[in-house]
C-alpha cells in the first residue's frame, strides 16, 4: 500500500532521493566508466553484424568466390566474439558493481540501525524495517544494475542503429519506426500495470495466509464452538475473490506479449511492403533490404526496455525514499570516552521529582516519583501490571531520555553522562530474556567479560543446567541448537548481565519462570554482590524482593508506599494485601 | 524445523514424471479440460504461425521482389498483417485459458485441503506445525499450477515450434538443415553446463538470504540488548560477514549469466556463419534461393530458445512431483473416524428443557502408556451445577476439558452428557451443546464482531451487540469511529490482557451455549477491568451446567461443589463446608486465606 501511494510522488523529490547514493558511485566511478564504456563498444558492435550480412548477400546475387564467402563468414564470426567479450564485461562489471553498491548500503543500513535510539524500533516494526533491507534494497538495486545498463544500451543502440538504417532509406526508416515508440509506452504503462496487479495479488494472498494461520492455530476453539462449517465456506469466497483479483494480473499479462509481438511484426511489415517495393524500384539492394530488417528486430528490444526501466527507476525512488528514513535518522552517540569512569563504590542512585510520559502517549507512566537508593543497596520494586515499575529500567539505562535533572548516580545527572559511559556503569537483565542464537558462552559474553564463565552462571543457578547440555557452554542456543525453558533463558541474561561488570543492575522482573526455590538460590547468589553493586530489583512477586534492604511500591505511575518488608506489613497498605494475596495463590497452586 | 524443511526443498531431487500421482492429479484437471484442450489448440495454432514470418520472407524475396510484382507484395503483406492478428488473439486467449484455469484448479485444492485438514484430529495439530501445514496449502499448490500452466501445455508449444522448424528446415534444403542442426549440441551442452553451475550457486544465494533474513530479524527483535551491552561494533563486523557471503554468492551467479549470455550469442553466430558460408555455395551452385537463405538465418536464430526453455520446463516438473507428493500425504492422512451407526439425532428437549448434566465414568486417559495423565475420574455436575476444578499445573486439569470437548477420547470409562453418552453426538450437534472460554484467548485479525461471532452466520449483529454489552465491553468497542466494524491487528496484539478476555466472554455469551467450559485466566489486569470480568462471568454462568477451572480464590468461593484434583486422581469433592469438615487439602488452603484476612 505505501509502497503505491510514494510511487506518485513528483519526479523532482525522487531525483533528490537519489541524492544519498552520489557517494556511492565516486567510490565505484572508475568501474562505472569502464562499464558505460563497454556497453557503448558492445552496441557498436553488435550493429556490424548486419552489414557484414548486407554485403555477403548482394554479392552472392552477383556472384561470388569461395574466398570472399569464408571472409564474410568468419567476419560474422569474429565480430560476434568480440561482441561476445564486450558484452561479458558490460554485464560483469555494471552489473557486479550494483552488487557491490548493495552490499555497502546493506551496510551502511545496518550500521545505522545499530545506532538508532528505541522510539525508532517503537515507531516502526520488525517487519517493515525487514522490507526495507530486503525489498527496497533490491529495487534500489535493480535500478543500478539493469536500470544503468539498459538505459545507456538503449541509447546507444538506438542513436547508432537510427544512423545505420538512415543510410539505407531516410524514409523506409521513419515509416518502421512509427510503431516504436508506442512500444515504449506500451511496456511503461503494461509493466506498471502488472506491477500494481500483482502486489495486490499478494497482499489479498497475505490475508488468504493469515485466515489459514489462524484458523489452523485456533483450530481448539473453532471446533469447540462447531465453527468449521461456515469458516469453510467463508474460504471458499475468500478463493473466489482471489481468482477475481488474478483476473487483471492475467488479462494485463496475457495482453502484454502478444502486444509487443504484433508492435514489432508491424515494423516488419512496413519494411516488407515499402521495402520491398524500394528494393523492386532498385533504390535499395536486396542485402540492403536484409540488413534493415535485423536493425529494426534489434531495435524493439531496447525500446521495449525503455518502458521496463522507467519503470525500475520510479520504483526505485520509491524505494530509496523508504531507506532514506533510516539513513536519515538521528543516531545515538553510543561510544564511551570514559568520561565518567565506573567507580570502585557502589553508587546511590536518586530520584527527583521524575515524570515521564512515552513518546505518543496521552497519559504520564511516571509521575513525580522522589526517592533516593543508598549506594550497595537492595532496593525492590513492586506494583501491579502497568504501575509503572519497568519504566524504571528503561530509564536508568536510558532506552528513554528521562528530563534533564529528574535521574541522579552519585549526584550526577544521567542525561549528562555519555551512552556509552552509562552503560558500562548500569546494566538491565530485561524483562523479555532473549537470547541470540549462538552459544550459550557468546551470549554470556556479549557483556563483556570471557574469563570466569562457569562461575557467573553458578551464580545464576545455571551449573545444573550446563551439566545436561551437549556441549557445556559451547552448547548453541535456538533453531540451530536447544530449545532453552523460559527459566533456563532468564538465567542465562541474569549471567549476561553480571558479566558486565556494572555496578548498578536492575533486575526487571527477569526471575518470573524460575520456580521459587530456583529463585532463592539466584538470589541468594546476587545478595552476595550486595555491598559492592547497587541493585534493583523489579518484580510482581513479592517472595522475590521480600529480604530487601527498602522496597518502593508503585501503583498508577505513583510511588505509593516506600519502606523495609516489615514496615510495610505493618502499614497494612497495598504492600500487605498484594502479600497476602500472594500467599493464598501460591498455596492454590500448591495443592 | 525450517532448516530441515529448507533442506528438503532444496533437494528435490525426485523424479521428473511419476504416473501414480498424475493419476491421483487428473481429477482436479477434469472440470476445466474443454478450456486447457482450448488452450492447447491455440498454443498449436500460434506455434505454427511463429513458423510463417521468415517463410514469407523467402516468398518475397525469391517471389514478387524477384519477379517486380508490387500487387503480391501488397498481397504477401496482407498476409502477414493477418497472421500477426491471429497471433495476437491466439496469445491472447491461451494465458487467459490456461491461468484462468490454473487458478481455478489451485481454488479446488485449497479448498479441498483445507476442508480436509479442519476435519482432521486435533492430535493432528499436536504433531503437525502450522507453518508445514501453511506450506501445503500456499507453496505446494502454486508449484502444482506451475506445471498446470507453464510445464504440461508449454512443453507442448516448444515440441511443436521445435519439430515445426526442424521441418522446414528439411524442406527448404536438407542438406543445409543438416548442416544447421550440428550446433545444436553446443547448445544443449553450454545450457546444461550453465543450468547445474546456476543452480548450486542459487542454492547458495538461498542459504546466504535466508541467514541474512534471520540474522537481521533476530538483531533488530534483540536490538536493544546489543545497544544496552554496547554490542554494536561485534554486531556490525558479524553482520559484514553475512553480508559478504550474500555478495559472494551473488557474484558468482552475475559471473555465469556474462558468461552465458554470450556463449548462446557466438552459437548463434556460429549458425549464421554456417548458413552463409554453406548455403552461399549451394546459391551459387543454384540449388538454393537466396530467400531460402535468408529464411534459414531467420529460423536458425528461433531454434534455440524452445530447446533452453525445455531444460527450465524439467524444473517445473520436478517440483511439482514432489509438491503432490507432500499434499497427498496430506490428503491422505485419515479423517476424525466417528461411528455413524452410533449416532442418535438430537431430541429437542435436550436443549429447551433444562441445560444437560455432565458425568464422567471411570475415565482414564494417556497420550503415552507409561504416564497416565487421568486416573479413573468420576464426577458428575448436575444441570445448572456450577463446579469448580482446582488443582497444580500438571493435575489433568486441561485434560478433562478436552475430553469433555471431545477433541481427544479416553481410553476406558465413558462421558456422558444430559445422560447420553458423548460418542452418541453428532458433531454438529454436540457443539451446539457446549461454550468454552479457555485460557490462552485466541483472537482473529479480522473485526470486533467476527471476533465475537467467529463468522458463525446464526450469529446476528444484535446478539454480538448484547452480547459485548453484557460483557462490559461495548463502550470500548463503541470508541471506535469504525465500531463493531473495526480490524484488530495480528492476534489482537493491540488489545490489553483485560479486553481480550472481556471479548472471549462475550463470544460465549453471543453462542449461549447452555453449557460452559471456563478455563480461567492467570494473567493479572488492573483491578477495575477484574471486576468487569467477574461480573461479566457471573452473568455467563447463570443457569448454565458450568465447569470452571479455577485460579482465582473468588471463583471457587462462588462455586456450587468444588473437585481438587491432584495428579490425575480426584482428591477431594464436594461443597466447600464439606471439603472444609475434611480437613484436608482444601481446609489447608482455606485455613491460610482466613489467616490472612
Amino acid at each position: 500500500m505505501k509502497n503505491a501511494s510514494s510511487s506518485k510522488t513528483n519526479v523532482l523529490t525522487s531525483v533528490r532521493s537519489f541524492k544519498r547514493l552520489i557517494p556511492y558511485f565516486i567510490r565505484h566511478k572508475s568501474g562505472l566508466i569502464w562499464g558505460a564504456l563497454s556497453v557503448l563498444a558492445t552496441a557498436g558492435m553488435s550493429l556490424c553484424g548486419p552489414q557484414v550480412l548486407r554485403f555477403a548477400i548482394d554479392d552472392l546475387k552477383v556472384s561470388i568466390t569461395h574466398h570472399k564467402l569464408l571472409l564474410y563468414a568468419s567476419l560474422i564470426l569474429g565480430v560476434a566474439l568480440v561482441e561476445g567479450v564486450l558484452r561479458y564485461f558490460m554485464r560483469r562489471i555494471l552489473i557486479g558493481i550494483s552488487r557491490d553498491i548493495e552490499f555497502d548500503l546493506r551496510n551502511d543500513l545496518f550500521s545505522k540501525l545499530l545506532r538508532l535510539p528505541r522510539p525508532f524500533y517503537d515507531a516502526y516494526p520488525t517487519g517493515d524495517i525487514m522490507n526495507r533491507c530486503s525489498s527496497d534494497v533490491n529495487s534500489v538495486r535493480m535500478l543500478l544494475g539493469p536500470g544503468i545498463m539498459y538505459s545507456i544500451n538503449t541509447l546507444a543502440i538506438f542513436s547508432i542503429g537510427i544512423v545505420m538504417m538512415f543510410r539505407i532509406d531516410v524514409r523506409l526508416t521513419v515509416l518502421s519506426l512509427i510503431p516504436l515508440p508506442l512500444s515504449t509506452i506500451v511496456v511503461y504503462f503494461f509493466s506498471r500495470r502488472i506491477y500494481s496487479s500483482y502486489h495486490r495479488v499478494q497482499e489479498y494472498f497475505s490475508d488468504v495466509t493469515t485466515y489459514l494461520q489462524e484458523n489452523f492455530s485456533g483450530v481448539r476453539l473453532l471446533r469447540a464452538y462447531g465453527c468449521f462449517p461456515s469458516r469453510r465456506s467463508r474460504f471458499a469466497c475468500m478463493m473466489d475473490s482471489y481468482i477475481t483479483i488474478n483476473r487483471r494480473l492475467i488479462a494485463t499479462w496475457g495482453l502484454f506479449y502478444p502486444m509487443m509481438g504484433m508492435l514489432g511484426g508491424l515494423g516488419g511489415l512496413v519494411v516488407l511492403l515499402y521495402g520491398g517495393s524500394l528494393v523492386i524500384s532498385g533504390r535499395i539492394t536486396l542485402g540492403a533490404f536484409v540488413a534493415f530488417s535485423i536493425y529494426l528486430a534489434m531495435l524493439a528490444w531496447p525500446m521495449m526496455s525503455a518502458g521496463w526501466v522507467l519503470n525500475l527507476f520510479q520504483r526505485g525512488a520509491a524505494s530509496q525514499e523508504r531507506l532514506n528514513v533510516i539513513l536519515d535518522g538521528r543516531g545515538v552517540d553510543t561510544s564511551s570516552p570514559g568520561v565518567v569512569a565506573v567507580p570502585s563504590h557502589p553508587p546511590g542512585i536518586e530520584f527527583r521529582n521524575l515524570t515521564f510520559r512515552y513518546p505518543g502517549a496521552d497519559s504520564d507512566a511516571l509521575r513525580s516519583v522522589s526517592f533516593h537508593v543508598p549506594g550497595g543497596s537492595i532496593v525492590g520494586i513492586v506494583g501491579r501490571v502497568g504501575c509503572g515499575k519497568s519504566t524504571l529500567a528503561s530509564i536508568l539505562s536510558r532506552i528513554y531520555d528521562p528530563p534533564a535533572g529528574s535521574v541522579f548516580i552519585d549526584g550526577r545527572d544521567i542525561t549528562a553522562i555519555p551512552l556509552g559511559d552509562l552503560r558500562r556503569l548500569v546494566t538491565v537483565v530485561p524483562q523479555e530474556s532473549f537470547l541470540f542464537s549462538e552459544t550459550i558462552a557468546e551470549n554470556i559474553g556479549m557483556g563483556g567479560r570471557t574469563k570466569d564463565l562457569m562461575t557467573l552462571a553458578s551464580i545464576a543457578g545455571l551449573d545444573s543446567d550446563l551439566r545436561t547440555f551437549p556441549q557445556g557452554l559451547e552448547t548453541l542456543v535456538g533453531e540451530r541448537g536447544i530449545t532453552l525453558s523460559g527459566g533456563q533463558k532468564q538465567r542465562v541474561t541474569i549471567a549476561r548481565a553480571l558479566a558486565r561488570g556494572a555496578s548498578v543492575i536492575i533486575f526487571d522482573d527477569s526471575l518470573s519462570s524460575v520456580d521459587v526455590e530456583t529463585e532463592n538460590e539466584i538470589l541468594r547468589g546476587i545478595q552476595e554482590h550486595a555491598g559492592t553493586h547497587t541493585l534493583l530489583i523489579i518484580s510482581h512477586r513479592i517472595s522475590s524482593i521480600k529480604t530487601a534492604d527498602l522496597i518502593a511500591v508503585f501503583q498508577d505511575g505513583e510511588l505509593h508506599e516506600i519502606g523495609n518488608h516489615s514496615d510495610l506489613i505493618d502499614r497494612n497498605g497495598l504492600y500487605a494485601s498484594l502479600f497476602h494475596r500472594e500467599e493464598i495463590e501460591e498455596e492454590l497452586a500448591r495443592l | 524445523m525450517y532448516l530441515s524443511e529448507g533442506s528438503l526443498e532444496d533437494e528435490i531431487k525426485g523424479k521428473i514424471y511419476d504416473h501414480r500421482l498424475m493419476k491421483r492429479l487428473l481429477p482436479f484437471l477434469k472440470p476445466y479440460r474443454r478450456p486447457l484442450y482450448m488452450a492447447l489448440a491455440l498454443i498449436l495454432v500460434g506455434a505454427a504461425l511463429e513458423l510463417a514470418f521468415p517463410y514469407i520472407t523467402k516468398i518475397a524475396i525469391d517471389g514478387y521482389i524477384a519477379k517486380r510484382d508490387q500487387r503480391g507484395l501488397l498481397f504477401l503483406s496482407g498476409i502477414l498483417f493477418i497472421v500477426l492478428l491471429l497471433q495476437l488473439v491466439c496469445g491472447y486467449f491461451e494465458t487467459w485459458l490456461l491461468q484462468m484455469s490454473g487458478q481455478k484448479i489451485m481454488r479446488d485444492l485449497r479448498n479441498r485441503l483445507f476442508a480436509h485438514v479442519q476435519a482432521l484430529d486435533v492430535s493432528y495439530y499436536d504433531h503437525t506445525a502450522v507453518g508445514k501445514i501453511m506450506t501445503r496449502l500456499t507453496s505446494d499448490v502454486d508449484a502444482l499450477n506451475e506445471l498446470f500452466t507453464s510445464g504440461l501445455i508449454s512443453i507442448a508449444g516448444d515440441l511443436c515450434t521445435f519439430f515445426g522448424i526442424i521441418i522446414m528446415l528439411l524442406y527448404l534444403n536438407w542438406r543445409l538443415a543438416l548442416v544447421t542442426f550440428t550446433v545444436v549440441p553446443l547448445i544443449f551442452v553450454a545450457t546444461e553446463i550453465f543450468r547445474h553451475r546456476v543452480r548450486l550457486s542459487y542454492r547458495k544465494i538461498r542459504a546466504a538470504v535466508s541467514r541474512m533474513n534471520t540474522f537481521l530479524q533476530e538483531y533488530l527483535t534483540g536490538m536493544s540488548v546489543v545497544q544496552l551491552f554496547g554490542q554494536e561494533q561485534p554486531s556490525f563486523e558479524k553482520f559484514e560477514g553475512i553480508n559478504r557471503q550474500h555478495l559472494n554468492a551473488f557474484q558468482e551467479t552475475v559471473f555465469y549469466y556474462s558468461v552465458f549470455y554470450p556463449a548462446i550469442e557466438l552459437v548463434a553466430a556460429l549458425a549464421a556463419a554456417l548458413i552463409l558460408f554453406s548455403g552461399g555455395h549451394s546459391v551459387i551452385g543454384g540449388t538454393l534461393t537466396l530467400g531460402a537463405l535468408v529464411a534459414f538465418l531467420q529460423y536458425s536464430r528461433r531454434f534455440f530458445s524452445p530447446i533452453s526453455d525445455m531444460s527450465e520446463r524439467f524444473n517445473i516438473f520436478q517440483a511439482a512431483m514432489a509438491a503432490a507428493e507432500r499434499i497427498f500425504v496430506v490428503l491422505d492422512e485419515p479423517e476424525e473416524q466417528r461411528n455413524s451407526a452410533g449416532v442418535l439425532p438430537l431430541s429437542a428437549d435436550v436443549i429447551t428443557i433444562a441445560p444437560p448434566s455432565i458425568e464422567f465414568q471411570n475415565v482414564t486417559f494417556f497420550y503415552d502408556p507409561a504416564k497416565v495423565v487421568l486416573q479413573d475420574v468420576s464426577f458428575r455436575i448436575g444441570s445448572r451445577e456450577r463446579v469448580a476444578l482446582i488443582g497444580a499445573t500438571g493435575a489433568g486439569k486441561s485434560t478433562i476439558i478436552n475430553l469433555l470437548l471431545r477433541l481427544y477420547r479416553p481410553q476406558s470409562g465413558r462421558i456422558l452428557l444430559g445422560g447420553r453418552d458423548l460418542e452418541t453426538y453428532a458433531e454438529a450437534d454436540l457443539r451446539r451443546l457446549m461454550g468454552l472460554v479457555s485460557q490462552d484467548i485466541f483472537l482473529f485479525s479480522d473485526s470486533f464482531s467476527e471476533n465475537v461471532s467467529l463468522g458463525d452466520p446464526e450469529v446476528t449483529l444484535q446478539q454480538v451487540e448484547e452480547s459485548c454489552r453484557r460483557a462490559f465491553i461495548h463502550d470500548f468497542i463503541a470508541g471506535f469511529p469504525d465500531g463493531y466494524t473495526h480490524r484488530l491487528a495480528e492476534r489482537g496484539a493491540d488489545l490489553s490482557q483485560g479486553q481480550r478476555q472481556l471479548i472471549s466472554i462475550a463470544r460465549a455469551l453471543a453462542f449461549g451455549r447452555p453449557v460452559l467450559i471456563l478455563d480461567e485466566a492467570t494473567s493479572s489486569v488492573d483491578t477495575q477491568t477484574e471486576r468487569l470480568i467477574q461480573k461479566g462471568l457471573e452473568t455467563l454462568l447463570l443457569n448454565r451446567t458450568a465447569l470452571v477451572v479455577a485460579h482465582r480464590l473468588s471463583t471457587v468461593e462462588s462455586a456450587d461443589r468444588i473437585i481438587v484434583l491432584h495428579k490425575g486422581r480426584i482428591r477431594e469433592e464436594g461443597t466447600q463446608d464439606q471439603l472444609l469438615s475434611m480437613k484436608g487439602l482444601y481446609y489447608r488452603f482455606h485455613m491460610l486465606q482466613a489467616a490472612n484476612s
